[in-house]
């Protein structure tokens, strides 16, 4: 049985990289929490390769407009056709912002446009409960970015699955730091993303 | 065994039969065959038999017989076995239109067909035999058991689009699972479990039984490792070569695996260069199949546009050869599958052809009488001649 690889997607445009200890932390949490046979590092692909098509989730973030070239949006495609699953998330938590406009433009172009993912979602029971859907982020409930604390995740749907995951409350924030930190937590706020991970698995 | 004085008729329809019926009742009579005869044909000729009359036949016929049977897939389909000589091209048709044409090189053809309506005849020169394509199978459920990842996730998804109804439980944590429906295990729920790694061990005891009842058993190499399946699988799996490059293309034909030992209860059912990659036992009334790969999601994924395909129907193909599916006939299927050995079965094997020491011309008794009745005629003419009357 093959471990489960954390995969961050590179493009072309943007910064993709705005969260690089979020892959680490996420890892602490899936081993920490799953029997899920995990990599202890993740991998960084490029999304014009067709080495991304080894890697069905992939994670994607960054602030700056964001726009698939033409080989990265055939392999997009060809991912999500497959099985495959995208979990992007809005680093700037603003949906007046540039990342949030052009993402949303390139989810719509690539794959479809994206609905109200219901808070009742098996996304938000997969491992832990979220009973109230997505959990709220300390930048959302500081008032960071658009001031706005959002009530749902968007999602594009291959038939019953989730194919496309969007995000519009900075986890990428919220996440990108070094695991050894959880201890000064009383909750771990990375268990939303072992619910993502153990969705993208099982589902 | 018909002596010289068997009558020899030549057969081209069941009115050759009326007539040898008709002129030489309970007399031997050898029929010289161009084709096989039809189901009405061998009907009579074993009436004629019942009747008294020593029959026996010559010709050089081809001794054709087939079956079908459903496929225990959702996809449906059949797949017809011919036995047939080894130069006689074959031509397939079902009642609309032709199918295939195929050569029994060995003697034995199997061909799949995906669909069929009504029969499935196999016709060569003059000769043909037919089966009913009615069987279906009842189909139930899939249980799919294994841990959390790609492997687990892919094949419940390939399963769920090739039709099949899928429970499964996967298992994320010790004391946590993801589960999708899932109950007893037995032939009355399931047609099939696969059982992909160690998760499945706790429920190893559950699987024997219902592998023993008639169900269908697909074993993955963690699980075959698991001391927990150690009566039910074929071997202990071999080491599964090391993976050195996973970002290349990855297909079936490239796909590493362990390699399964075959033990003699044993038979392979995919074999490669390296080794037997896929092998099946009876256990019981049930089968096991156990599976060499570890990796087939990225066929799914890396396998090129056929990939996704591909990966579905060999799971799919897998388990139809390992499931209890209940099989269906609605009525008596008419069929004509077996001709020539129905022909031996009537009148026996045949025999060289015989010349008849009485070789009468049909209708031969009429001409007698009336060959009789112009003798007669010329008779009394002459008689007349002699005697002077006008």
């Amino acid at each position: 049985m093959s471990e489960f690889v954390f995969c961050t997607g590179r493009y072309e445009s943007g910064d993709w990289d705005s969260a690089p200890s979020l892959p680490a932390n996420l890892i602490d949490s899936i081993a920490r929490y799953t029997s899920i046979s995990v990599a202890p590092s993740a991998v960084i692909v490029p999304l014009s390769s067709p080495r991304i098509l080894g890697y069905p989730l992939v994670y994607l973030t960054g602030h700056l407009p964001f726009r698939f070239s033409e080989a990265e949006r055939a392999n997009a495609r060809k991912l999500v056709e497959r099985g495959g699953m995208f979990f992007i998330d809005d680093h700037n938590h603003d949906v007046g912002g540039v990342f949030h406009k052009t993402a949303l433009e390139e989810i719509t172009r690539t794959f479809g446009k994206p609905s109200v993912l219901r808070n009742d979602h098996p996304l938000y029971r997969s491992f832990f409960t979220f009973p109230d859907g997505p959990p709220a982020t300390s930048h959302e409930l500081n008032g960071w970015g658009d001031n706005l604390v959002h009530q749902n995740l968007l999602a594009v749907m291959n038939g019953p699955r989730i194919a496309v995951l969007y995000s519009n409350k900075d986890y990428s924030s919220e996440w990108n730091y070094h695991p050894d930190n959880k201890r000064f937590s009383s909750v771990d706020n990375t268990r939303f993303g072992v619910n993502i991970v153990v969705y993208a698995l099982s589902r | 065994m018909p002596g010289d004085a068997s009558r020899t008729v030549s057969v081209s329809g069941t009115a050759d039969l009326v007539r040898a019926t008709r002129d030489e009742p309970g007399s031997a009579l050898h029929f010289a065959l161009g084709g096989i005869p039809t189901r009405t044909e061998r009907a009579w000729l074993n009436a004629l038999g019942s009747a008294g009359s020593e029959i026996s036949w010559s010709g050089n016929l081809a001794p054709l017989a087939m079956a079908s049977r459903p496929v225990s897939s959702p996809l449906g389909g059949y797949v017809i076995s011919v036995s047939a000589p080894p130069d006689k091209a074959l031509l397939l048709r079902d009642n609309i239109s032709a199918i295939d044409t195929v050569t029994a090189a060995s003697g034995f053809a199997s061909i799949p067909v995906t669909v069929g309506t009504g029969n499935v005849r196999a016709v060569t020169g003059r000769d043909s035999a037919y089966v009913a394509l009615r069987d279906t199978v009842g189909l139930r459920r899939v249980l799919v058991l294994g841990k959390a990842g790609w492997e687990t996730k892919f094949l419940v998804t390939a399963l769920e689009e090739s039709g099949w109804r899928v429970d499964a439980n996967i298992s994320v944590a010790p004391s946590a699972s993801v589960n999708q429906g899932g109950a007893v295990i037995d032939t009355a729920t399931y047609s099939g479990v696969v059982a992909l790694d160690e998760s499945a061990a706790s429920r190893a005891r559950e699987i024997a039984d219902f592998v023993r009842t008639g169900g269908g058993l697909v074993m993955g190499v963690a699980a075959a490792r698991s001391a927990a399946f150690a009566a039910l699988r074929i071997s202990p799996p071999g080491p599964v070569p090391e993976i050195l490059n996973t970002d290349d293309s990855v297909s079936h034909s490239s796909a590493a695996f362990a390699t399964v030992q075959l033990t003699p209860e044993a038979v392979p059912i995919e074999r490669r260069p390296e080794g037997v990659s896929v092998a099946a036992r009876r256990v019981g009334f049930g089968r096991v199949v156990q599976i060499g790969y570890t990796e087939t999601w990225r066929w799914r994924m890396q396998g090129g546009t056929a990939g996704k395909s591909e990966h579905a129907d060999w799971w799919t193909q897998l388990l139809s050869q390992a499931v209890y599916a209940r099989r269906w006939t609605p009525e008596q299927p008419l069929a004509d599958a077996a001709p020539y050995a129905n022909l031996i079965d009537i009148a026996g094997a045949a025999i060289p052809p015989v010349r008849s020491s009485s070789p009468l011309p049909a209708h031969s008794g009429q001409v007698m009488w009336l060959l009789l009745l112009f003798g007669l005629l010329l008779v009394e003419w002459a008689s007349r001649r002699l005697r002077g009357a006008r």
